[in-house]
């Protein structure tokens, strides 16, 4: 599970957080505005990708199995 | 012919007084008079035309009587105090249930009631009068019993409740916060209850791509507790997020297994953080006490551990939006930099050359009668004067080429061209947020407006909607 988890395209998590980091150096004095451009357009990217994420609507139900109620 | 009477102290709604007839071994429908009448049931005698020679065997008088009082009465609730409890087999339950001056026999099978029972306890128990086949006597058979006010189970649950949390299990500074985005959500319910549906459907609504692992439980009645410690251990093995643990509301006896001390352990003990919702209840199950976030439903549950998709594609326009600002910002601070540079880098230039021509004026001047002897020297300096003429234009014309490269690349993506035709920009502070909306304002409030050639502040005094 570990494994599958780490192989995996960034979450949404990550990605969110990225672009939140990224959002947080605009906010720094000292930042460079040739990078400034390069992050903003990072930031374009990664939020068209969330956006795009944020339209997958359908979740998964995996029954698990009731071992219980034979034991019982 | 025969009569059956029953005495006073049974309580019901509507109150009945029954006669039953017993004709050929069953009860004799239309010859059965049931009268009804407020208050307590009466004893009542009728005399049947009976067939007094037929002689009828025991088990059909007794198997005639239960049907009898079985139909005439229906099922029905009596409260009273529960004595004498004792299970000789493990699934056959026995006890009386008394008043002040009446007693009566219960009989009940122990997976039929959701509760400990204990003598003492005052219950209303539901059900209706019959007999046993084999000896005949007279029982109320129970199929549920509800306990009456603070009874045994409550003084229980109380105590249950002070020892956990003298054992630290409700502590604030324990419970774990909530992941943001969940990718791996454990749901742990009955797959028949509402609350089931409930949470499915708000999970839908609100996020997508989860992967729900659904552990189904009975969230009620015996081994319900058992079942869902279980799911627990089950969901313990899978790298979850965060768990649900729910139910729709219940009585007391209802939520038995979410006040059950195994289950509270196994929410304490959960990998992954667990919100607990039980439908509509004012009181807190222990299970939500000891849960990382208590919900008050099992919808709120799913809503808790989800974001909403409206909301984050709003913060994420938002972090765009502000992005863009700083952008507009630092790139007309950079312009006005570049500017004095330019200017600098000019004045400097300009001053090179006057101060070259002055020299060749004076060399004009004073040395008319070397001009033959300097001419080849002199032909030399103008050269270079003209060459460096031509460099300082050249630089000039440069640097005013670069300018106008770097002008055009911010225009490309600068909202100045939107403030150069006479819009403006106002923040709430100087690098503040921008101001989108009339709700942003409060009197009294300083503001910053930003135009094409500078900045000012200004005082909010009236902000109209």
């Amino acid at each position: 599970m570990t494994q599958k988890r780490s192989n995996r395209t960034q979450t949404f998590a990550q990605a969110f957080a990225e672009l939140q980091k990224i959002t947080e150096q605009f906010e720094r004095d000292d930042f460079d505005l040739d990078r400034a451009l390069e992050e903003y357009e990072r930031g374009l990217r990664l939020a068209k990708q969330l956006k795009d994420r944020l339209k997958t609507l359908e979740n998964t139900v995996e029954h698990m199995k009731k071992k219980i109620s034979a034991e019982e | 012919m025969t009569h059956v009477g029953i005495g006073e102290g049974m309580r019901t709604k509507g109150t009945i007084a029954l006669i039953g007839v017993f004709v050929n071994g069953s009860p004799a429908s239309p010859g059965c008079a049931i009268c009804q009448m407020n208050g307590a049931l009466v004893y009542t005698e009728t005399t049947m035309p009976t067939n007094s020679s037929r002689v009828y065997s025991v088990s059909e008088l007794i198997t005639g009587l239960r049907e009898l009082f079985h139909q005439a009465i229906g099922t029905i609730t009596v409260q009273g105090e529960i004595t004498g409890y004792r299970t000789p087999k493990s699934n056959l339950v026995y006890f009386e249930v008394k008043d002040d001056s009446s007693c009566m026999l219960c009989f009940a099978l122990a997976h039929e009631i959701g509760i400990q029972l204990e003598d003492g306890l005052e219950v209303q128990v539901v059900g209706y009068p019959s007999f046993f086949q084999k000896r005949g006597s007279f029982h109320f058979r129970v199929v549920e019993i509800r306990p009456v006010g603070q009874g045994a189970i409550q003084k229980a649950l109380d105590a249950l409740k002070v020892k956990l949390e003298s054992e630290g299990l409700f502590r604030s500074e324990r419970k774990r916060a909530l992941p943001k985005f969940p990718e791996r959500v454990g749901l742990i319910t009955s797959p028949d209850a509402a609350a089931y549906t409930d949470v499915l459907r708000v999970l839908q609504n609100r996020w997508g791509s989860i992967d729900i692992k659904f552990f189904p439980v009975a969230v009620q009645g015996i081994g319900a507790a058992r079942q869902i410690v279980k799911a627990f251990d089950q969901a313990n093995s899978f790298q979850l997020d965060v768990v649900i643990l729910t139910r729709g509301g219940g009585s007391l006896e209802d939520l038995q297994a979410f006040n059950d001390e195994a289950v509270a352990r196994a929410v304490f003990a959960s990998s992954a953080p667990v919100v607990c919702g039980v439908g509509h209840e004012r009181d807190w199950t222990t299970a939500d006490l000891v849960a990382d976030k208590r919900a008050a439903t099992p919808s709120n549950a799913a809503e808790l551990v989800t974001p909403d998709r409206i909301e984050v594609a709003a913060s994420i326009e938002a972090i765009i939006e502000t992005m863009e600002a700083e952008l507009l910002h630092r790139t007309a601070m950079a312009k006005v930099e570049v500017d004095d540079l330019l200017r600098e880098l000019v004045g400097a230039l300009e001053n090179r050359t006057v101060n070259v021509r002055r020299l060749l004026e004076r060399v004009d001047r004073y040395a008319p009668e070397l001009d033959r002897r300097i001419f080849a020297a002199k032909q030399q300096l103008e050269s270079s004067v003209h060459g460096i003429d031509r460099a300082a234009t050249q630089l000039i014309g440069e640097a005013e080429r670069r300018l106008n490269e770097r002008f055009r690349l911010l225009r490309s993506f600068s909202p100045q061209a939107t403030l150069d035709r006479g819009y403006s920009i106002t923040r709430l502070s100087k690098n503040g947020p921008l101001i989108k909306s009339i709700k942003q304002l409060r009197p009294g409030r300083v503001v910053t407006t930003t135009l094409a050639d500078g900045s000012f502040d200004s005082t909010v005094t009236r902000p109209r909607p």
